[in-house]
């Protein structure tokens, strides 16, 4: 009730505004359609050039628009189209115009500054832009995902499948072994925070100690708050060229967004209700189990216990100790079997006059999770207004205020035995931990691990388990635009943009006491954490900017200054022993937290940007100095200068264009919060009194931002009258003055330095071939295909900083990133056993000949860095239905599949038992050492396949043995559009109608044993990107959507 | 025309742009540096320190003493692994078990452990030091008595350090700066360290007043709290160390350490008798469940998890493990730890039954113990038998006769010691210094013996880039790009 009353005042304030059209001004009316075909086209906005008025066409292609009495020039525009200008002389009052499409979107705008912008057809770097339709083609997660596939350079992963989203976006690689790895996000000029916090899971799962909250908790970083309904374009600046406009926090790129507003002419009210339901992508499947003597013997940690396990109830229905396939349960199915409709209600309404423009939307949307009691809820209200007072003056206000809920129960790693894949590894399928007594309602105890606290149910678990995490969040900007002069000669414009980012998350976590595994590892018997997490950030930027077009060229030159804060403070309290029936963290022994961070930020900034040669040559060059509170020393400026250029050449031959393109530019990486400070640590308390220590980690005075360094160069070519185009980018990239946190010997009593060292070394190229095979009347057709590699090295490490793991991952038992000089930083480093001569012994040497192996070498055996990826863009569209589709392809990309050595070490895997008897199935593609031969393996005393490869494993000291390759091909998206005729639409009182069958994640081909080779148990690190563990499996949804417009 | 308006027109555009950018710039340039001062309140600071030197100083002491409690248990975890005596079982990672028994040469594994917590305990030692020292507000008896405990405590990280690394070496002290290393040294001179050290503080104790500056938080080394009795946990300590030392020396050597080892326990806590009631007495590290303190690991009340002994260890116990009553620090529990070990286990080392269980550092019966071996080693034989009859008694153990040989008392006494002091961490350095770690078995397949922990790997990459050759890191460490050859 309280959202309506929003809403509708929202509306009604906004409608309530005046609007302004003066009586004695003459009409022109007019039809727009689309050359080929004359199809009408809607939605196309009509305006006066460097005068008042405007309209926007309706369904039928229809305008009229109110103008001045003398000639006027208008200009058309509609979205795909290319823009026209057409003079009106005075006294016609009809004008009908023909657009012509424009397939490669070479009219639209990139960013080029702080306040300027250029047409893409002269943009100096390679910018991506992603636009609504791309991103809303299928129900999506989050934002992340709607991106996937849609953007060259950028990888973009997404952590787990569970509800809610929760992703990285990586451009060009990682820039940062430390520091922020993220791009920086803006909306409508506001700098958004995409920092993720955990909502307390580690309080039952315990995967990073006796913590409340850890990186292995599928934290969802917070871009999942942005609502993609609202979106109307995103911008992805990659090259530092483009990105050094935003100086110290732009290595990482930059992205953005801008939400819908409204355009002049009559109120336009659209409807998308969608409805859709999710099925897992993929399950593991479990080993089918044929006797309870292979129970007993088998299941891993079935037997560490025995004498409890044959005591179970189960064993009764196995008369003979025979175990029949149908008593085998598939307990991954039937637990991620939640088959709920999920379903998204956007609205909106927008429209204005030529002096006041607004957008008004709302969304509702309710993601059901495949686990039983899991799920996100999106709801979120945005209006937009621009109003402009005079041609001189217009105000710009965006606000936002979003409500996420997640309930994303557990996943990933745990010490407690409590995240179900983990369970579910090394429960043997004949255990009914589904079944719920008919009686009592209770479900049954998982006997595995000798039972009790030491294992859990899952079903149990998530039928009474609650994780939530609720936040509520805030965004809003206000742009002041002063445009003194506007005339052919000159534009000045100065413009004071303000913007605020704030949001709470509440994460409550309540495990009561009769839960299966409570009472283990620290003796409480139910627990609960509350987190309170508060974030404010806002920014404040001024700027002017004047263009001058002198008779062959034009000069704009912009220069401001900006401020910015980013603040985070975090509350948790934890209740351990809290009292049955209770909730609240006010009981028991209760622990509690809090920490923030701070940074505040000033830069200054000028930019000079020359159109010359008739619009052949641009030039874009610029500088911006930077200060920050993480600096070491607060008051120097650091200075990140770029220059860029293109030069277009038309009609050469069949080359309707091409436009070379090259560019330099400096950007920055600030460092961390508090590495600046040299500190002493808190230590436990003992005896009721708290205690002192030092530090392990040393902070540094002196420390700076990273910073990055790159040329860009490359080349776009459009080809046979605008029926292909070729764009080709290469980069080279280096990133000095590395954030690093070097280990110092342990002897010294410190663990860890914080210095400025060494530099990475980037370098990659990215090829998009954009074709249209077809564009006839009837009939179009636009496939786009792109092609990506990136390499990454660290080089110039000085001598004094030996090879250091990177933080925050497992040991060489597992694999994890190191970083060592010359080295990629992506390899995959862990232990591999060596002969006496110091050779590599081949995987699986510790079962066919243990005594080989005279010692283990922590080294490369993998590299998490795809070889390449390619993303596969269709559409079609065939009078009026549209297919639209996105393959991804990646070659390459290795990863530790902690979650096969959970199955094998359960004696569980589907293919435990599996006789060896090819090379393939044992096959650790690319490792140094090779394999032992099928033949060895069959013959030794481990020639099952899942017992080989965790007896290969050999707890760890040959890593090898689980890293897979993670290659894949899968089908991102699908929709199937239908636009019914304007008739049909009418008969229900809209102006249009368009219905869609909509898919994603319909199809992964992979050989990768696991759920999704993207996944990533420590969620969004810059590194360590590898680590399959346990993960919520992902999502196969489809829906169905109605698009309504009225 | 056109051009002078166009000229009028840039000269105005100019002034305009200039003026109003300027203004934008300066107002938000205007904000200064100042306003980038960000304290970090989020850590606790020297300055805080430094600024109430007293409760400074109760601080840093608290931390001195955290640290060393919450490395005890991990140690006793650890040795015990090599000792034959314990196993660490965590059911879902196989590797708490094979890890010490098959990775024990891998200096980035399980095995390499217990080694840098030591040394930040020594600089939190020397930030007590410095402070105490360095401020007018402590008393000349005060700063004794800070020394006293300081070099106490040193030397005592230092012990754990060496019983680890054995024949390695180790480096016996920190710096001040974090980065300068100091170079191993090798395992007599790191003993002879310990014991200067011992004395050195002992010296300080004896010259300080009735109190410490600082109070034991809690219950913490209860009766052991002020610088009379901690001196005799010094002492306690130092005959420990000196026997040590005398096992593994010969001739005229042994013979003086252990006669400085039986000085000593004349100056520690050793009691007139030896009884069970007093059997177990001695400083102890109280752990709490309390929030934000820190619970005893090895305790035994989550079931199929923790602390269960190696079948040679109920061999110790032998046939007449019903008589002894020392049998209850065991328990049944079977077990059969990863098939990759095939070793079965039926008892779990029950010693410490609660979160909350304190583990002494030293005890009495050690003190009676070591009083025996010292006695035995200096010739009173006599006098060895009866306080290993004593301890035998007291356990519900017949007395034995005079022992037939050294060999024949080495395998009483690491018999006792083994059942007296099973689950405090010593039964693995015992079987070394006397030259019986040949009696140990090996406990499964591939699993294998060592004498030493291996230096970790963090400590070897570094100083392979130094030019200290004395480290002994293992042949085959991690592979360095700069220096391929290991």
């Amino acid at each position: 009730m309280g959202r309506q009353v929003v809403w509708a005042a929202l509306l009604a304030g906004v409608l309530a505004l005046p609007s302004a059209v003066a009586a004695q001004d003459r009409q022109i009316a007019g039809t727009v359609t689309r050359s080929n075909g004359g199809q009408p086209v809607g939605e196309a906005t009509v305006a006066a050039v460097g005068g008042r008025g405007a309209a926007r066409t309706n369904s039928e292609g229809k305008y009229t628009i109110t103008v001045g009495p003398g000639d006027v020039r208008l200009a058309v525009r509609a979205i795909g189209f290319q823009r026209r200008e057409v003079i009106v002389p005075a006294g016609q009052t009809t004008l009908n115009v023909s657009l012509t499409e424009d397939v490669f979107k070479l009219e639209e705008v990139v960013i080029t500054g702080q306040s300027t912008t250029l047409e893409k057809r002269n943009a100096t770097t390679a910018n991506s832009t992603v636009d609504n339709a791309d991103i809303t083609r299928a129900p999506a997660q989050s934002l992340e995902q709607g991106l996937q596939g849609k953007v060259l350079g950028a990888s973009i992963n997404l952590n787990s499948g569970a509800p809610g989203g929760g992703g990285q976006i990586q451009i060009r690689g990682v820039t940062s072994i430390l520091g922020n790895g993220q791009p920086l996000f803006i909306v409508d000029g506001i700098i958004v925070s995409n920092d993720g916090f955990s909502s307390g899971a580690n309080t039952v799962t315990g995967a990073g100690g006796g913590a409340t909250a850890t990186a292995q908790d599928a934290v969802v970083n917070r871009l999942a708050d942005i609502n993609p309904q609202e979106i109307e374009s995103i911008e992805i600046l990659k090259s530092a060229a483009a990105t050094a406009i935003y100086g110290s926090r732009a290595t990482n790129g930059v992205v953005v967004i801008k939400t819908k507003r409204g355009a002049p002419g009559q109120a336009r009210f659209n409807l998308t209700q969608r409805v859709g339901v999710a099925s897992p992508l993929k399950l593991l499947g479990s080993r089918v189990w044929t006797s309870v003597d292979d129970v007993i013997n088998d299941a891993g940690v079935a037997d560490y216990f025995g004498g409890r396990l044959p005591s179970d109830p189960i064993f009764a229905n196995f008369p003979g100790g025979v175990i029949t396939a149908a008593q085998n349960r598939d307990l991954q199915e039937n637990f991620f079997s939640n088959r709920k409709p999920s379903y998204e209600t956007t609205a909106n309404i927008s429209g204005g006059s030529e002096s006041l423009q607004y957008f008004v939307g709302a969304t509702n949307r309710q993601e059901v999770g495949l686990a039983n009691r899991t799920g996100a809820r999106l709801q979120s209200i945005r209006a937009n207004v621009d109003q402009s007072w005079s041609s001189k003056f217009k105000t710009s206000v965006s606000l936002n205020i979003t409500r996420n809920v997640l309930n994303r129960g557990l996943s990933n790693n745990d010490n407690t035995f409590t995240s179900p894949i983990y369970a579910f590894g090394y429960t043997p399928s004949i255990f009914d931990l589904d079944r719920r007594d008919p009686v009592t309602g209770a479900f049954r105890e998982n006997p595995l691990n000798g039972g009790g606290n030491a294992a859990s149910n899952p079903f149990q678990t998530f039928e009474f388990l609650k994780v939530t995490e609720d936040v509520f969040r805030q965004t809003g900007s206000a742009t002041q635009f002063f445009i003194p002069v506007a005339n052919d000669k000159n534009t000045v414009t100065f413009s004071v943009v303000g913007g605020f980012d704030r949001f709470q998350q509440i994460g409550d976590v309540v495990s009561p006491g009769f839960l299966q595994y409570e009472g283990g590892a620290d003796g409480f018997v139910g627990r609960a954490t509350k987190s309170s997490i508060n974030v404010l950030n806002y920014n404040v930027q001024g700027s002017g900017s004047w263009t001058y077009n002198a008779s062959k060229a034009s000069f704009t030159t912009s220069a401001g200054a900006s401020y910015e804060r980013q603040g985070a403070e975090t509350l948790r309290l934890r209740s351990r022993g809290i009292l049955p029936g209770t909730t609240t963290s006010g009981q028991g022994t209760i622990d509690g937290s809090n920490g923030f961070s701070e940074f505040r930020d000033q830069a200054l900034f000028a930019n000079e940007q020359i159109l010359a040669l008739n619009n052949k040559l641009a030039i874009n060059a610029g500088v911006r100095a930077d200060r920050s509170s993480a600096n070491g020393d607060v008051s120097k400026f650091y200075v990140f200068p770029r220059a860029s250029a293109s030069y277009n050449v038309d009609n050469i031959g069949a080359i309707d264009n091409v436009k070379f393109r090259a560019g330099y530019g400096e950007t920055g990486n600030r460092p961390r919060f508090a590495d600046r400070d040299v500190t002493l640590a808190t230590g436990s308390v003992i005896g009721g009194s708290p205690s002192v220590v030092t530090a392990g980690l040393v902070g540094n005075i002196g420390i700076r931002p990273e910073t990055l360094k790159e040329f860009e160069g490359g080349v776009d070519v459009t080809l046979f009258n605008q029926k292909v185009q070729l764009e080709a980018t290469g980069y080279s990239r280096r990133i000095t003055n590395q954030l690093l946190q070097p280990q110092v010997a342990p002897s010294t009593g410190v663990s860890n330095l914080i210095v400025n060292a060494g530099r990475l070394k980037n370098e990659g190229v990215e090829l998009g071939l954009t074709f249209v095979p077809v564009n006839s009347a009837d009939l179009q057709w636009q496939a786009r295909t792109t092609f990506q590699k990136n390499v990454q090295r660290v080089v110039d490490l000085p001598n004094t900083i030996p090879p250091f793991p990177v933080p925050g991952s497992f040991g060489a038992a597992f694999g994890r990133n190191r970083i060592a000089n010359g080295q990629l930083t992506t390899a995959i480093w862990g232990n591999a056993p060596v002969d006496a001569n110091g050779a590599y012994l081949p995987v699986g040497i510790y079962v066919t000949n243990p005594g080989a192996v005279v010692a283990r070498r922590d080294t490369i055996i993998g590299d998490a860095n795809p070889d390449f990826q390619m993303f596969f863009n269709n559409s079609l569209t065939y009078k009026r239905v549209t297919l639209g589709f996105t393959w991804d392809w990646r070659k390459g990309g290795d990863v530790s599949s902690l979650t096969q050595l959970l199955y094998d070490e359960g004696g569980n895997s589907r293919d435990f038992v599996t006789p060896i008897t090819s090379a393939d199935q044992i096959n650790r593609a690319g490792v140094p050492g090779g394999q032992v031969s099928a033949a060895d393996a069959a013959a030794s005393a481990f020639p099952r396949l899942g017992d080989f490869r965790y007896a290969a494993w050999n707890g760890g000291q040959d890593a090898r043995a689980y890293i897979l390759d993670g290659s894949f091909v899968r089908l991102r998206d699908v929709s199937l559009s239908y636009d019914a005729p304007r008739a049909v639409a009418a008969s229900v009182g809209a102006r249009s109608l368009r219905v869609n069958l909509q898919g994603r994640n319909l199809l992964l081909f992979s050989k990768f044993w696991s759920f999704d080779p993207e996944f990533n148990n420590f969620g969004n690190t810059n590194l360590n990107r590898f680590i399959d563990l346990a993960p919520f499996p992902g999502a196969r949804q489809f829906a169905v959507s109605v698009d309504v417009g009225f | 025309m056109t051009q002078t308006a166009s000229g009028q027109g840039k000269t105005t555009m100019k002034r305009i742009f200039s003026w109003l950018t300027l203004a934008a710039t300066a107002a938000t340039a205007a904000c200064g540096a100042d306003q980038l001062t960000v304290p970090n309140t989020n850590t606790p600071t020297n300055s805080g320190i430094t600024t109430n030197p007293r409760g400074g100083a109760q601080l840093l002491f608290n931390g001195i003493i955290a640290s060393d409690r919450n490395v005890l248990d991990n140690y006793i975890l650890g040795v015990g692994n090599f000792g034959r005596e314990s196993f660490d079982i965590f059911p879902t990672d196989g590797r708490t078990v094979t890890g010490w028994y098959q990775n024990f040469s891998d200096d980035a594994g399980f095995g390499a452990g217990l080694f840098g917590g030591y040394y930040g305990n020594q600089r939190n030692v020397l930030g007590l030091e410095e402070l105490v020292q360095g401020s007018a507000l402590f008393t000349a008896s005060e700063k004794a008595a800070t020394s006293g405990f300081a070099r106490t405590i040193d030397a005592l990280n230092l012990y754990y350090v060496i019983t680890t690394r054995n024949i390695a070496g180790a480096p016996t002290r920190v710096a001040t700066t974090p980065d300068t290393l100091f170079a191993f040294q090798s395992r007599d001179s790191v003993y002879s360290a310990i014991t200067g050290n011992l004395d050195a503080g002992f010296a300080n104790l004896t010259s300080a007043g009735a109190a410490f500056p600082f109070a034991y938080p809690g219950a913490q080394f209860a009766g052991f709290t002020n610088p009379t009795t901690f001196g005799q946990f010094n002492r306690a300590i130092a005959a420990r160390v000196l026997a040590t030392r005398g096992s593994l020396a010969t001739g005229a050597a042994r013979t003086a350490f252990y006669t400085s080892a039986l000085t000593a326990l004349n100056t520690s806590f050793i009691t007139a008798t030896l009884t069970t009631a007093n059997r177990n007495l001695g400083p102890a590290h109280i752990y709490s469940v309390v929030a934000g303190d820190s619970p005893n690991a090895l305790f035994t009340q989550t079931a199929n998890q923790g602390f269960y002994a190696n079948p040679n260890l109920q061999t110790a116990f032998g046939t007449d493990s019903t008589l002894d009553n020392r049998y209850a620090y065991l328990a049944n529990a079977g077990l059969i730890v990863p098939f990759a070990s095939n070793v079965t286990s039926a008892k779990k080392i029950v010693r410490f039954p609660l979160q909350t269980s304190p583990i002494q550092v030293i005890t009495n019966e050690e003190l009676y113990l070591l009083r025996a071996e010292a006695s035995y080693f200096t010739g009173a034989t006599g006098a060895a038998l009866t306080i290993i009859n004593n301890v035998r008694t007291i356990s519900g153990l017949a007395a034995r006769g005079a022992f037939a040989s050294d060999a024949d008392f080495i395998t009483e006494l690491l018999t006792q010691r083994t059942r007296s002091l099973v689950g405090l961490g010593h039964r693995w350095a015992d079987t070394r210094r006397f030259g019986r770690l040949n009696t140990l078995p090996t406990s499964g397949l591939l699993f294998a013996k060592t004498a030493n922990m291996v230096i970790t790997q963090q400590e070897c990459v570094v100083r392979s880039r130094q030019t200290d050759v004395a480290l002994a890191c293992p042949a085959f460490t991690a592979v360095d790009p700069q220096n391929p050859t290991p």
